[in-house]
């Protein structure tokens, strides 16, 4: 499955804590997910519990389900602060911009990441070239790569800043 | 720029140094600092084989050390920040070993660590530059790297150590051996390439020597002063 950032990105309503769904047919399955916004970082944290056989379709289909619910949370995370053309850009947010897209490439492998259709407009260009930073050993299997570099730079340029000070050894 | 006591030295969160310390081995020893998330001012270093180092600057410092801020962009220096904060935090498990060659790209531009097939390990210096270049920062040409008969001696005193410290398998020992064939990116060196400019960057191997050897000299310096003063 591929996430498109731009497309499946939106912003997740503020949630203290949640607990999932659980299910369990005996023989079958049983799953269970937790989810918790952490109230001072407002950072997205899943837990995902899995038993049993997957005999059950049914049940594996559930288990599909939550592994896309986690791909779309991992989406939200990396574009919390790409997709706000204001947010701040000090070292503490990058990291987070960082972690998330390890997360993300770690759980699922970089072609999880589509950077198809970004606009410079609706991006935040300190966010997206470190981003890019952090991917370029995928280049070439992150969709578009090559071109939401140029979003980068564009993005850059349009909040004030030099390019070749962002996106340095890139460019 | 001139290397000074790490310690003294100020350098915000945005930016990383290179810090250079005395070593058993000669050449010095290599480590990268930079603000942590929670923990304050770090030094990250290969200490040894499977031993991946984050002290806290100045406590965790038992040695004199001098550092230089590392000559990139603040805007590239932020997300250079982040990548060693990831590394820092999951502490990869790292062999110690010397063929840099074979150790190109040892470090996924995430943070992660996959050596290469072939790779034996890293050195405290090729992990500095194996990590930079994950972030796009590329020091040292390393291919046109060359050999010295005194690297050779200096690989076989590295085989006997490994060999003598108890958490290493002979076969690691024997692979690093294998891979002795003269050529060592000295800390030193990789120091005297980061304090260049940016646009010498990759910097060749006699480009490199006679930063190498100022940095050495400011080391020994420093280090002189710091034990007058005790």
């Amino acid at each position: 499955m591929h996430l498109d950032l731009a497309r499946d990105f939106h912003d997740v309503a503020e949630i203290n804590s949640r607990s999932g769904y659980c299910t369990y047919r005996q023989g079958a399955a049983l799953g269970f997910m937790e989810s918790v916004r952490a109230p001072e970082t407002q950072n997205y944290y899943v837990q995902n519990f899995k038993h049993g056989s997957f005999g059950d379709a049914a049940q594996l289909g559930l288990l599909l389900k939550m592994t896309e619910w986690k791909q779309t949370v991992s989406v939200e995370r990396i574009g919390r602060h790409i997709f706000n053309p204001h947010a701040p850009a000090d070292v503490d947010s990058l990291t987070e911009t960082v972690e998330a897209v390890l997360d993300a490439v770690a759980e699922f492998g970089p072609s999880v990441l589509n950077l198809r259709n970004l606009r410079a407009e609706y991006v935040q260009g300190e966010h997206l070239a470190a981003l890019l930073r952090v991917t370029s050993t995928w280049q070439d299997e992150v969709a578009d790569w090559n071109e939401a570099l140029g979003v980068a730079a564009k993005a850059v340029v349009l909040a004030g800043s030099d390019p070749d000070d962002i996106l340095f050894g890139m460019i | 720029m001139a290397y000074a006591n790490l310690c003294a030295i100020p350098f915000g969160k945005e930016q990383v140094v290179i810090a250079v310390s005395k070593s058993q081995l000669g050449g010095g020893h290599l480590g990268i600092g930079f603000h942590s998330a929670k923990n304050g001012p770090q030094v990250l270093h290969l200490e040894w084989h499977r031993k991946l180092r984050a002290h806290s600057i100045p406590m965790d410092l038992t040695t004199c050390w001098i550092a230089s801020p590392l000559n990139i962009p603040s805007g590239a220096s932020k997300a250079i920040v982040a990548l060693a904060r990831v590394v820092a935090t999951r502490g990869p498990t790292i062999n110690y070993g010397i063929n840099f060659l074979a150790a190109r790209g040892s470090f996924e531009s995430n943070g992660t660590y996959k050596p290469p097939k072939g790779s034996d390990g890293l050195t405290c210096a090729t992990f500095i530059v194996e990590l930079l270049r994950a972030g796009r920062v590329d020091l040292v040409k390393s291919a046109d790297w060359k050999a010295h008969t005194a690297n050779t001696d200096w690989a076989n005193i590295v085989c006997t150590s490994l060999a003598n410290t108890p958490s290493v398998d002979q076969a690691h020992v024997d692979a690093v051996r294998q891979n002795i064939n003269g050529l060592r990116m000295r800390p030193f060196e990789v120091a005297g390439a980061a304090s260049l400019d940016s646009k010498r960057w990759p910097a060749e191997f006699d480009d490199v020597q006679g930063p190498a050897q100022r940095v050495a000299d400011q080391l020994d310096q420093v280090y002189r002063t710091s034990i007058s003063v005790v």
